[in-house]
């Protein structure tokens, strides 16, 4: 019980994240014309938001199976990282393991690595505990969006912002952490951040030649910044 | 037949192609080092990969933010800043998402 209100707590920010994209899916599912069973199923199974809302207009569209599975395969690669820290800790899970390696999203895996368990708790339950839990948040923000999407009293755009929010104060709140000194860390923010930068051509249009020039000043100075800090 | 199909046969297969895919990567790390130690490199990337993941979920998040049309990013930056500072100062996370997110929210409304 300890284990289930620890994890209550730490996952408030997800059910907010969840809600509102979970009711973004659910309404989009019943303006297409697919009904809850569909939408559940696709919460319980899926269990990822930018897919799953990808997979709506894919769908209306009739696009091919194998399109489909090419498109999650795109969009879903990152999770291929994220089992890698877990590997020992999920392996001593025993029954939950499966189940802990198939719910890692975005935010739980982002919550798992930064959480610090409470003294004499039992982190593999507590851990399970936030894994369940945000699913479960995902189902219903789902199922109500399916349910009454289009019928909410109340405004809910821009909520979506409380998942940028969890993402930096994570960021932030391991900032003292050691490998935040790392150079893979900031080689990799800087990669990241240049990649975000050119995909914003509405910044850098109509002038391609202006991107490169960009690119090149972009990367210069901090990679010469980076040889000596690494 | 036909209908039966495109209502339930072919969103139903999607949806398992696509559940199996994700399955798939998700489990990815788990199947190819079951059963045997972990090399120390891997254990290595397991330590350091946590900050540069959740650095890319923040630009990722803020990937089709426009600096060129009103409001400007002006909502993201400032709730962002908002988020640093209190994150910085209170030290709490449920303060500084609350905080950020209600600040985006009456940002985006009264600028949008």
């Amino acid at each position: 019980m300890r284990e289930f209100n620890f994890a209550l707590k730490q996952t408030v920010p997800i059910f907010f994240t969840y809600l509102f994209i979970g009711v973004a899916f659910g309404a989009l599912m019943s303006e297409a014309g697919y009904g809850i069973l569909l939408t559940v199923a696709s919460a319980v199974l899926i269990y990822a938001g930018s897919m799953q809302l990808l997979m709506v207009p894919m769908l209306a569209g009739g696009a091919p199976l194998w399109s489909l599975a090419v498109t999650a395969l795109f969009i879903n690669a990152r999770h291929i990282f994220y089992g890698v820290g877990f590997i020992e800790r999920f392996r001593k899970m025993g029954w939950r393991a499966p189940y802990m390696v198939l719910s890692l999203t975005d935010e739980t895996y982002s919550l798992l690595s930064t959480v610090r368990y409470e003294d004499g708790m039992d982190a593999s339950r507590a851990a399970f505990w936030i894994a369940a839990l945000d699913h479960i948040y995902w189902i219903f923000g789902c199922f109500l969006g399916a349910l009454a999407g289009r019928f909410l009293p109340f405004d809910l755009r821009g909520l979506e912002f409380s998942a940028t929010a969890f993402f930096f104060g994570g960021r932030r709140g391991s900032m003292a952490d050691a490998s935040f000194k790392d150079p893979v860390y900031h080689g990799a923010c800087r990669r990241g951040v240049l990649f975000a930068a050119l995909r914003q051509r509405k910044l850098f249009d109509p002038d391609a030649s202006f991107v490169r020039r960009r690119a090149a000043a972009f990367a210069q100075p901090r990679r010469e910044k980076g040889g000596r800090a690494g | 037949m036909n209908e039966w199909i495109n209502a339930w046969f072919y969103p139903a297969a999607a949806i398992g192609v696509i559940a199996l895919v994700t399955w798939g990567l998700r489990a990815f790390p788990f199947l190819i080092f079951s059963g045997r130690p972990l090399p120390p490199a891997v254990r290595y990337l397991g330590r350091v990969l946590p900050p540069v993941i959740m650095t890319a979920l923040v630009v990722y998040c803020l990937r089709d933010t426009s600096f060129l049309q009103s409001p400007y990013g002006i909502p993201e930056a400032l709730s962002c800043i908002l988020v640093v500072v209190l994150q910085s100062t209170r030290k709490n996370m449920y303060l500084s998402i609350l905080a950020g997110t209600v600040c985006y929210m009456a940002l985006f409304r009264l600028l949008g």
